[in-house]
């Protein structure tokens, strides 16, 4: 069956920007291919979680990005996605309209689960598995110097804002953020190379 | 090959900022629209480094290896969370290999040092001759009524550094100075 036009859905704003080359997987997922539709939900599962990230409480962004993956689904199920070349837009205004009325749809979710027979492992089996190596990030985690461990811990384990941050390590906001840069910039190098003790 | 390093250097403290709050709503607003569409073109590398470093950072933080380096209030800690532990001393005088074909799930190395007086500790790895060096872990926590440090290892790493050699060099800093104060040859 080809993808063809359906109703526009109305959780998506017309942002009026150029639209983008429509990948292959988009269409196939479009199309009902199941594993060209998990492949659309690992890829853009990171943004979601980028997005939620930056938008609500941190403890509530992995339930955020399932509930934007289980509405995708839908859409795409539904054949509610009027443009394959705005897929994208597509889940931004997802995540747009979730995060404006995050009145709990764990019900909703649920229902929606039962009726397209998913699974909440369903959901999360769509999340790829990290490729970093947790031995090669102990590596250059262990030579960072004790401050900028402190920030990058507090930022990716603890959930604190950045003046919480600042305020435990008597920094300045500015500074933790520079720091935070500085040493991301110095893990990725490190991570790109091997780990150190095989030089 | 530089300006590729800090291309992605500045996209992931572009995307930082975004996550964060540090950019502004207008310039967010453009910049998730780009971020999506780059990601479901598998055109964001910074997104997905972003996303593994995070994950991976939980799983550590969960598992209780985030920190290489442990008090003995860490140990006890860890021993308590359900993994299995595997303890060994090092003793240079009488120096016995761990069983690393146990099963465990991380090794603990306790490292028997004077503390009194240091005000910090780093560590430097280097190559078994000593003349390349091959990793300096600084700012290495520890609590001086404990006489030792200790480090942690995942099962997995301690096996496969098992057939690597290496000299460790443990440095202490005093209030007159930074000493070498013990070598562990590995």
């Amino acid at each position: 069956m080809s993808h063809e036009v359906a109703a526009r859905p109305r959780e998506v704003p017309d942002e009026g920007l150029a639209v983008p080359p429509v990948d292959p997987v988009v269409l196939r997922a479009l199309d009902g291919d199941v594993d060209a539709e998990r492949e659309v939900c690992r890829r853009l599962m990171p943004a979601i979680r980028a997005f939620s990230h930056r938008r609500l409480r941190p403890a509530s962004a992995e339930d955020f990005a399932q509930d934007v993956l289980v509405l995708l689904l839908e859409a795409m199920r539904a054949r509610r996605v009027q443009e394959p070349a705005r897929l994208a837009s597509f889940a931004l205004g997802l995540c747009k309209n979730l995060a404006r009325d995050r009145a709990r749809s764990s019900e909703r979710r649920r229902d929606l689960l039962q009726m397209y027979g998913l699974t909440e492992d369903d959901l999360v089996s769509f999340d790829a598995l990290p490729e970093l190596r947790r031995e090669k990030l102990e590596d250059c985690y262990s030579q960072l110097a004790d401050r900028a461990r402190q920030v990058i811990r507090a930022t990716f384990c603890e959930d604190d804002v950045d003046s919480e941050i600042a305020s435990a390590l008597a920094m300045t906001e500015a500074n933790v953020r520079v720091v935070r840069h500085r040493t991301l910039a110095v893990l990725r190098t490190c991570l790109e190379g091997p780990i150190s003790w095989l030089r | 090959m530089a300006t590729m390093s800090s291309d992605i250097d500045a996209a992931i403290a572009s995307l930082d900022d975004y996550v964060r709050g540090h950019m502004a709503e207008s310039a967010a607003n453009d910049y998730e629209e780009d971020l999506f569409a780059r990601a479901l073109l598998q055109e964001a590398p910074e997104l997905t480094w972003r996303d593994d470093l995070g994950r991976v950072l939980q799983i550590m933080k969960k598992r209780g290896t985030l920190s290489l380096w442990l008090t003995a209030r860490g140990v006890d800690e860890l021993a308590g969370s359900g993994l299995r532990i595997l303890q060994f001393t090092l003793d240079p005088s009488n120096p016995f290999e761990p069983d690393l074909k146990s099963d465990f799930d991380i090794l603990v190395t306790k490292v028997p040092i004077d503390l009194t007086g240091v005000r910090r500790l780093e560590a430097e790895v280097f190559s078994p001759d000593g003349s390349r060096l091959l990793k300096v872990m600084p700012d290495i926590p520890f609590d001086l009524a404990d006489g030792a440090v200790y480090a942690c290892c995942e099962a997995e790493l301690a096996r496969a550094a098992a057939s690597v050699s290496s000299l460790t060099r443990v440095f202490a800093t005093y209030d007159d100075g930074r000493r070498l104060i013990g070598e562990i040859r590995s």
